[in-house]
């Protein structure tokens, strides 16, 4: 089978011929949304085991005990602001508003880097207290089900660094406003799943 | 009255199968034992009654509608509301005739209940150790380790409990098993209905000692001898250790053992004259007490303690024990050289590379065939070829031939596997060791399961879904080729690692399924466990990615003109199993990370202590479990679905049936997952629940057969290789979803759950439905694919030794599981199963037969390929557009894409005189271009995972982080993709056309 390689600019600049391949971008939205159902049971699966052990403190302390639902408060707020801030950004996209674009995931990404340092002082808190997530199946639970959720919160963080330098570089083309929607997806996904660990584990666990 | 009839009559037919064969669950001495039995005959007499005619007309039908036949012929006869109703309402009468005698069953044979007997029970507590069994009488003052006495005629009472790992407590001939875990009680009621010594074991694989985990359960003939016994053991005149004191310091004497043995002696019978009362409750509660901090750590110190003692006592296995000793090493670390070379290779030492000569001779083996193979491809100046045409390449139909590449070989690997299994069993009988122990034993029958399923099973599927379903849409690729390639290299990396673990180190001893706690750190301390995390977790995502990726392409990419339901069947088998990989795989990525967490950083998911709770993983695995045993045999029978239309001439019976009948099987899948452990102690209720869902999935599983059945009706069957895989699937895979029911069957699999029977029961259905598929699928779609024909003789006698093998194999499994024999023993000592363990293992080098016909096929048809092209790239007079192409398609697929107006839009392309037409001009066609990024992000993230399983941390970190990057940098590439000119489309095209027009 030969492969021989046409020269793709004379084609790309011809221009005119738009097959219904060329235009991805839905395609890759869609396949992301597929991605982030994927992404939901892997929650899921981490939700069950915690509802499952939430009570298996071994002695050790429980919701209850741990829990500060102010500091909590306060980091849920930094990130339910953040996706509407997002939702800003992608407004500007859309409008090809790139210097609004800019600022705006500027702000989101500040309002995350808040959300995950408050994440890690609160671990930090909790396992030089001895509560830590090898004290008990509660505690390796709740470790993990947040835990998950912050290293999505990171892993969106450093995309968004990334977006920022593309959309600074090269500014707002029709890939960067693709990857941008994805982004916002991912990030109003991870704003969906902290309403239920703050409800379920913050929330209920405080009762 | 008629059903009493007819079971006595098959109880006669079965008795005289299994004469001189005493001793198994069809030979049952207690009244629970006898109720099961009678279950079992009267469930499987009910699906016979589809059964048999399922078989018969799939052989009547073969022949009469055979082509050259002068019957009447009705290519386009499709539907019919009547048959389809019938064909729908006969499994449905059945299976609900089957619920309720399931429900009434399962609530009468429910562990938990207390027998009717005008007699007072007797209370045993059982815990189980690795590896034997102490047998408290609470009332009685006394214990027993290994044998267990009552009165015949008096209901026993058991609480079963477990001191480490999980058992599970089984007498086959007086009925129902239970499994023992810590920390928890299960409870049990039994009863012998006449004196005697019956084999009591554990059904549940427990570590290197578990073959020989086994008692005696004497009923006395009265309950007067019964009390003598007890007076002989309060006497303490034999059998008598620690001067008949069980206290807690003896009882964790008795439980001490080294988790890594390579031979375990039984323990002798034993008897305790003095026993702490509360010795059975105490040790369930000190898993359940609270732990406080310091209490935990000292824990984990004695664990380590318990580690250095065993090496202390030079009895470990230095090939294969490496994380105690690295534990412990630690302290002993003095010099500066040794930290750097820790920091360096983490656990890696010399005492990694392998001793066993069994294990250096395949090494050796390979190592030659991969210089071989590096001296021909250079030779021939192939090296270029394979990285620029393949191994980089994005094409879907490529990579699906690589991928099954990579299942061929690991099929020899995991068939390798199989074999030295059944020689071991046929040579380690009547209480000989074989040659193989434990612990190698152990690792083959674990690799065995996880390489034929996640290794050869998937990628084999996955490949063919590659190369046929883009095609069948009308799609020039799948959605996100680039992807699709990296989840190719990333099975690749898995399976690497798997193969990695046969030269340096060892591989897991837990059985495929990896049941905490055994596979926790505490019982599990080398390797092996972590090999396994790393094999399947790399390649599960990759799997996953396949799934949102062939999801993408079907709901958005799809030719003009295709509805969802004019999708080829094999497309929409495929569609529902991504469906199921996409809603299950995230699973096992969730529960192999947890299961990380508690052997890396000591966390407390699955462990005895600190409030763990291994039945979670059980359920969680399984989740995973059961729908991916859907994942594998859907596509399957896609397979059979396109082979049966395409070669009677006609279309598929029942086309929308064969749909909606796909779909309620995928989503009855999810529901079933606790079948796989009705004998953990689950409410009456929840089994029968579980049991009926499961059985649900037998109607639209037999919609399917007898649309099947209703295809080839007034057709004109062209007997070819594809066509025999497809008669044999039919007439093995009913008989496997038959023995399915059964196991279904709550109060069945009391007595049947981890036997042989079980195994019997899913190689069955395994084998005879998704690898007879898979066959199937390769010989038909292979002209496609390659553009030459495969050797027709050698595919027959390649079809005849693995059918015919298949059975010898697998059907003395369904009577060893009769006959009481339990999964994963090492050795066995009874007579009375030995004849069974010589045929299946004539039935495995029959196989084997098949296997080498197989690759004799492909050497033979490739030498020959000259002669045999397939020029048309329509051989078998196709139905759906992957044969509107050439043989190999053009790497564009389409040089237009095809509007369609038909399910089987070849067909109605061709009748309309519109299959091959000259266009006069083409548009440049839009292509991705090949990618290094996958292959280098593949050999990063094994890189990654061998890391992770050696604890070298510093190449984790590289290897992580480097595929990272890699990914990143790929995503920045703007010269992905390329235009193929009209001139190049029209050149490609004519030239196919001209063969079309020659051929």
């Amino acid at each position: 089978m030969s492969t021989t390689h046409m020269n793709t600019h004379d084609a790309h600049e011809a221009g005119a011929h738009h097959d219904e391949h060329h235009d991805t971008g839905g395609n890759t939205v869609f396949g992301f949304w597929i991605y982030l159902m994927t992404d939901c049971l892997l929650f899921a699966s981490v939700f069950a085991t915690y509802a499952v052990l939430f009570m298996n403190t071994a002695g050790g302390v429980s919701g209850k005990d741990i829990f500060e639902l102010d500091f909590v408060l306060a980091e849920t707020a930094a990130l339910l602001v953040s996706s509407i801030t997002y939702g800003f950004a992608m407004i500007c996209a859309h409008s090809k508003n790139k210097k609004g674009t800019l600022s705006w995931l500027a702000v989101t990404f500040l309002l995350g880097a808040i959300f995950i340092a408050m994440e890690i002082y609160e671990f930090h808190h909790l396992i030089v207290n001895g509560h830590g997530p090898q004290a008990s199946a509660f505690l390796s639970a709740f470790f993990t089900l947040v835990g998950t959720h912050g290293l999505h919160v990171t892993a969106g963080l450093i995309w968004m660094f990334i977006m920022i330098v593309e959309v600074m570089k090269t500014g707002l083309t029709g890939r960067a406003v693709t990857r941008l929607s994805c982004l916002s997806l991912f990030w109003h996904f991870l704003d969906v799943v902290w309403i239920c660990v703050f409800t379920v584990v913050y929330l209920m666990g405080a009762i | 009255m008629l059903t009493r009839i007819l079971s006595k009559v098959a109880l006669a037919l079965m008795v005289g199968l299994l004469a001189g064969c005493q001793g198994g669950v069809l030979d049952p001495k207690g009244q629970v034992g006898i109720e099961e039995k009678q279950l079992i005959i009267v469930a499987t007499l009910l699906m016979l009654l589809v059964v048999i005619p399922v078989i018969f007309m799939t052989l009547y039908f073969a022949w009469k509608y055979r082509e050259g036949r002068d019957e009447i012929y009705e290519p386009k006869w499709s539907h019919s509301t009547k048959i389809e109703t019938i064909v729908w309402a006969i499994p449905v009468v059945i299976v609900i005739v089957l619920g309720v005698i399931t429900w009434k069953s399962t609530h009468a044979l429910d562990p938990y209940k207390p027998l009717e007997s005008d007699k007072e029970h007797i209370n045993v507590q059982v815990i189980s150790m690795n590896w034997k069994w102490l047998f408290v009488y609470p009332d009685l003052g006394i214990a027993t380790v290994n044998e267990l006495r009552f009165p015949a005629n008096v209901p026993v009472a058991f609480q079963i409990s477990s001191e480490g790992t999980m058992n599970s407590f089984f007498i086959p001939q007086l009925g129902s098993q239970i499994y023992s875990m810590a920390g928890m009680v299960t409870k049990l009621h039994l009863i012998a209905n006449e004196p005697g010594s019956f084999d009591g074991m554990s059904a549940n694989y427990s570590g290197a000692g578990f073959s020989g985990m086994k008692f005696k359960a004497i009923a006395t003939p009265t309950e007067a001898d019964f009390d003598a016994w007890v007076e002989g053991v309060k006497a303490g005149t034999h059998n008598v250790i620690n001067n008949g004191v069980l206290d807690q310091a003896s009882y964790e004497k008795l439980a001490e053992h080294d988790i890594d043995a390579h031979h375990v002696e039984p323990t002798p019978v034993q008897y305790y004259n003095s026993i702490a009362s509360s010795i059975f409750m105490d040790n369930v509660m000190k898993f359940m007490k609270d732990h406080g901090k310091v209490e935990l750590l000292k824990g984990t110190a004695f664990d380590s303690e318990m580690i250095h003692d065993n090496s202390a006592h030079g009895e470990m296995n230095h090939g294969e024990m490496n994380h105690g000793e690295s534990q412990h090493s630690s302290h002993d670390m003095h010099t500066e050289a040794e930290k750097i070379m820790s920091a360096l290779l983490g656990k890696l030492s010399w005492d990694a590379l392998p001793y066993d000569p069994i294990v250096i001779g395949t090494l050796c083996v390979v190592a030659v065939g991969a210089l071989v193979l590096a001296f021909l491809l250079i030779k021939h100046k192939l090296l270029g070829v394979l990285w620029n045409d393949w191994l980089t390449s994005v094409d879907h139909k490529k990579l699906g031939i690589m991928y099954i590449v990579l299942a061929f070989v690991m099929l020899i690997r995991g068939f390798a596997d199989a074999i030295m299994m059944r020689l071991q069993l046929a040579l380690a009988t009547n209480g000989d060791p074989g040659y193989l122990p434990p612990s190698h034993y152990d690792q083959i029958f674990t690799a065995h399961g996880v390489i034929m399923i996640i290794f050869m099973a998937m990628p084999f599927m996955i490949g063919l879904m590659n190369i046929v379903v883009p095609l069948q849409i009308g799609a020039r690729d799948v959605a996100f080729p680039f992807l699709n390639n990296l989840s190719f290299w990333l099975a690749v990396s898995g399976a690497v690692l798997v193969n990695i673990s046969l030269g340096l180190g060892e591989f897991a001893k837990t059985g495929w399924v990896a049941y905490p706690p055994l596979a926790g750190l505490e019982y599990s301390p080398g390797v092996g466990v972590d090999y396994y995390i790393w094999a399947l977790q790399i390649s599960g995502i990759g799997t996953t990615l396949t799934a949102v990726n062939f999801l993408a392409t079907v709901f958005k990419m799809r030719t003009p003109g295709m509805k969802l339901m004019d999708m080829p069947i094999f497309t929409w088998t495929c569609t529902w199993a991504n469906i199921l990989i996409a809603a299950s795989f995230p699973i096992l990525t969730a529960v192999l990370a947890m299961l990380t967490l508690d052997r890396y950083l000591d966390f407390h998911f699955f462990t005895n202590d600190g409030g763990g709770n291994s039945m979670m993983y059980i359920n969680l695995f399984w989740a995973w479990g059961h729908p991916e045993v859907y994942i594998l045999v859907l596509p399957a029978f896609g397979i059979f679905s396109e082979i049966v239309s395409t070669f009677t001439g006609k279309r598929l019976f029942g086309y929308k049936s064969m749909v909606w009948a796909t779909a309620s099987i995928s989503i009855l899948g999810f529901i079933v997952w606790l079948h796989h452990f009705f004998t953990m102690g689950s409410s009456a209720n929840v089994n029968a629940f579980f049991g009926i869902m499961t059985m649900i999935i037998a109607v639209p599983t037999g919609v399917k057969l007898f649309n099947w059945l209703f295809t080839m009706y007034r057709g004109r069957l062209r007997v070819t290789v594809p066509v025999l895989w497809t008669l044999g699937f039919m007439v093995t895979f009913t008989v496997g979803g038959m023995t399915g029911v059964l196991l279904a069957v709550p109060g069945a699999d009391y007595v049947l759950h981890n036997s042989l029977f079980l195994i019997a029961h899913f190689h069955n259905t395994i084998i005879g439905g998704a690898v007879f598929g898979y066959l199937a699928g390769f010989a038909f779609w292979f002209p496609k694919a390659m553009g030459f024909h495969l050797n027709v003789k050698l595919g027959k006698a390649a079809f005849w030794c693995w059918l015919v093998g298949f059975f010898l194999a697998f059907m003395p499994l369904y009577v060893l599981g009769f006959l009481g024999m339990t999964r994963r023993l090492n050795h066995t000592d009874n007579p009375d199963w030995n004849i069974w363990l010589y045929i299946a293992v004539v039935g495995a080098f029959v196989i084997l037969a098949g296997i080498i016909c197989q690759f004799l096929q492909l050497y033979v048809s490739f030498r020959d390929r000259k002669q045999n092209m397939d020029t048309t790239g329509d051989p078998w007079n196709g139905h759906t557009l992957e044969w509107s192409t050439a043989s190999p398609p053009q790497y564009y697929n389409f040089a237009e894409l095809p509007v369609v107006s038909d399910i089987d839009a070849f067909t109605d392309m061709k009748e309309k005189g519109t299959a091959y037409v000259r266009k006069e001009s083409y548009a440049p066609i839009h292509m991705p271009k090949n990618t290094k990024a996958g292959i280098i992000i593949g050999g990063l993230i094994t890189a990654f995972g061998f890391a992770m399983i050696w604890h070298i941390w510093w190449l984790a970190i590289v290897g992580l982080a480097g595929a990272i990057v890699t990914f990143i940098a790929r995503a920045y590439t703007s010269d992905v993709d390329y235009y193929v000119q009209p001139d190049e489309v029209a050149r490609i095209e004519n030239e196919h056309l001209d063969n079309v027009a020659k051929g």
